[in-house]
C-alpha cells in the first residue's frame, strides 16, 4: 500500500511538473509572514528570552506552514539547536549571542532534496522561515545543556547525522533522519552518553514515544510539497516521527527538562 | 490506510496551484537572501553585523590568539574544546548571559558545492 502511495505520488509530480516549493527545513527558506525588521526583532526577542533563562542550548521550533493548515498534534514543522556563542564579524568584532545549528534538506539546485546538510547560521535565518508569531522552546536541564555542548562541539555530533532525509522520517529506525531527529539524537546521546547510532536507535524504541500522524495529517502537512522527501518505508504501520510535542514530552518524563513553552512575537 | 489513498489523490489534484503558494515565491527569494537582508535592515535602521564564526564562549574568552587554534580544534570537533565549554557553563552560569544588539547575518547564503542533477 505504501509503494502504491509513493508511486501515485510520483506519478502526480511526474505530471505536474511543478516547481517544488521551499521546504520549511531547506536552507534559507524565507516566510513572508514576517518583514526583515520584524524577523529581525522576533529573534532578538528569542535569544534575550533564552538568555534571561540562563540557556546556553535549546531546542527552538518553528512553523514555516500556518497552524490551519498542520495536521492535528503537530504544531511546528522545523527545530534547531540554538547555541550562545561569541560570534566573530566580518568586520573584526566579536559579538555576544545565539547560534543556530540545523539539519537542512537539499533544496535541488543545491543539492539532492533528499539529502541534508548540518548547516550553521543565525537566529534571523531562523525567524525569517516563521509562517506564524510564535516558536517554541525547550530549555535542557543545566546537566543536559552541559553534555549536549559536549556532544555539539565534539566528534560525536557528525557521527549522530544521517543524511538520507524524510519529511517524516521515523525515530525508531536509522534509515531516514529529518531535524527534529536530529536534534532528538544529540538529546539522546547526551542524556545516554553514546553517539553509536545502534544503540540511540534501540534506546529511543524503548523509551521515547514519537509522534503519530494520521493518515489525513499527513497530506494535510505535506500534500502541497510532496515529492521524493516524503519517504515511508522506514515506518510499520501509521507514520511515526519526533516533533516539538514529544522530544519535550519525552525530555519531561526523564528529568532531561529545565522548561518548555511558547514564546509569542511582541510587535512594537 | 484505506483513507490515505484518496487525500492522496486528492492532494495532488491540488498540488499545482498549492505549489504557487507562498513558499514557492519564497524560495526564489532566498538566493542572494543574505545580502538582501542585509541591505533590507540597514535600511530601516536595524544594527546588523556579518558573521563568519561562531566559536564557543570560553574560546573566545582565552583571547584573540586562542580563537584561531581553539576553533580549528572544534571545527574538527576537538573533545578539549568540549571539556572546556564545560568548565566554562560551570563557571559563567553564576552571570546572566549577554546577547548584543547586532542582528547577525549569515556571510554565505548556502554552501556551494558542485552538483548537477542527472539529466533525464
Amino acid at each position: 500500500m505504501k509503494r502504491l502511495i509513493a508511486a501515485i505520488l510520483a506519478g502526480c509530480l511526474a505530471v505536474a511538473a511543478v516547481p517544488a516549493a521551499a521546504q520549511d527545513s531547506s536552507a534559507r527558506a524565507v516566510a513572508a509572514h514576517f518583514t526583515a525588521p520584524e524577523a529581525a526583532a522576533f529573534s532578538k526577542q528569542i535569544e534575550r528570552d533564552l538568555a534571561a533563562k540562563d540557556a546556553r542550548v535549546a531546542l527552538v521550533f518553528r512553523t514555516g506552514r500556518a497552524r490551519d493548515k498542520l495536521p492535528e498534534g503537530i504544531a511546528y514543522t522545523h527545530g534547531a539547536l540554538w547555541v550562545y556563542r561569541t560570534i566573530q564579524t566580518a568586520d573584526g568584532r566579536s559579538v555576544a549571542g545565539y547560534a543556530v545549528y540545523n539539519l537542512y534538506a537539499g533544496d535541488g539546485p543545491n543539492w539532492p532534496r533528499t539529502e541534508s546538510r548540518l548547516i550553521q547560521d543565525y537566529p534571523f535565518d531562523f525567524t525569517r522561515g516563521s509562517a506564524v508569531d510564535d516558536v517554541a522552546v525547550i530549555i535542557p536541564s543545566p546537566e543536559m545543556q552541559r553534555r549536549m555542548l559536549a556532544v555539539i562541539d565534539g566528534p560525536g555530533y557528525a557521527r549522530l547525522h544521517n543524511p538520507a532525509y524524510s519529511l517524516v522520517a521515523n525515530p525508531w529506525s536509522r534509515k531516514y533522519q529529518n531535524c527534529n531527529n536530529f536534534m532528538l539524537n544529540v538529546v539522546g546521546a547526551a542524556a545516554w552518553e553514546t553517539d553509536d547510532p545502534a544503540r540511540l536507535t534501540a534506546n529511543f524504541k524503548a523509551h521515547f514515544q514519537p509522534t503519530v500522524v494520521k493518515a489525513s495529517g499527513v497530506m494535510r502537512l505535506f500534500g502541497p510539497i510532496a515529492d521524493q522527501r516524503l519517504r515511508t518505508d522506514d515506518q510499520k504501520g501509521p507514520i511515526r516521527t519526533a516533533t516539538y510535542e514529544s522530544i519535550s514530552a519525552f525530555m519531561r518524563q526523564n528529568g532531561l527538562l529545565q522548561e518548555a513553552y511558547a514564546l509569542n512575537f511582541r510587535r512594537p | 490506510m484505506r483513507r490515505l489513498v484518496p487525500l492522496v489523490l486528492a492532494a495532488c489534484a491540488v498540488a499545482g496551484p498549492a505549489l504557487a503558494q507562498d513558499s514557492a515565491q519564497d524560495g526564489s527569494k532566498a538566493v542572494g537572501a543574505a545580502s538582501e537582508a542585509a541591505t533590507l535592515l540597514g535600511a530601516s535602521g536595524v544594527k546588523t553585523a556579518v558573521g563568519v564564526s561562531a566559536v564557543p564562549v570560553s574560546v573566545a574568552a582565552g583571547g584573540a590568539s586562542a580563537v584561531g587554534a581553539a576553533g580549528a580544534s572544534v571545527a574538527v570537533g576537538g573533545t578539549s574544546a568540549a571539556a572546556d565549554l564545560s568548565k566554562a557553563a560551570d563557571v559563567s552560569a553564576k552571570t546572566a548571559l549577554k546577547v548584543d544588539d547586532d542582528v547577525v547575518v549569515a556571510a554565505d547564503p548556502a554552501p556551494k558545492v558542485p552538483y548537477q542533477p542527472a539529466k533525464k
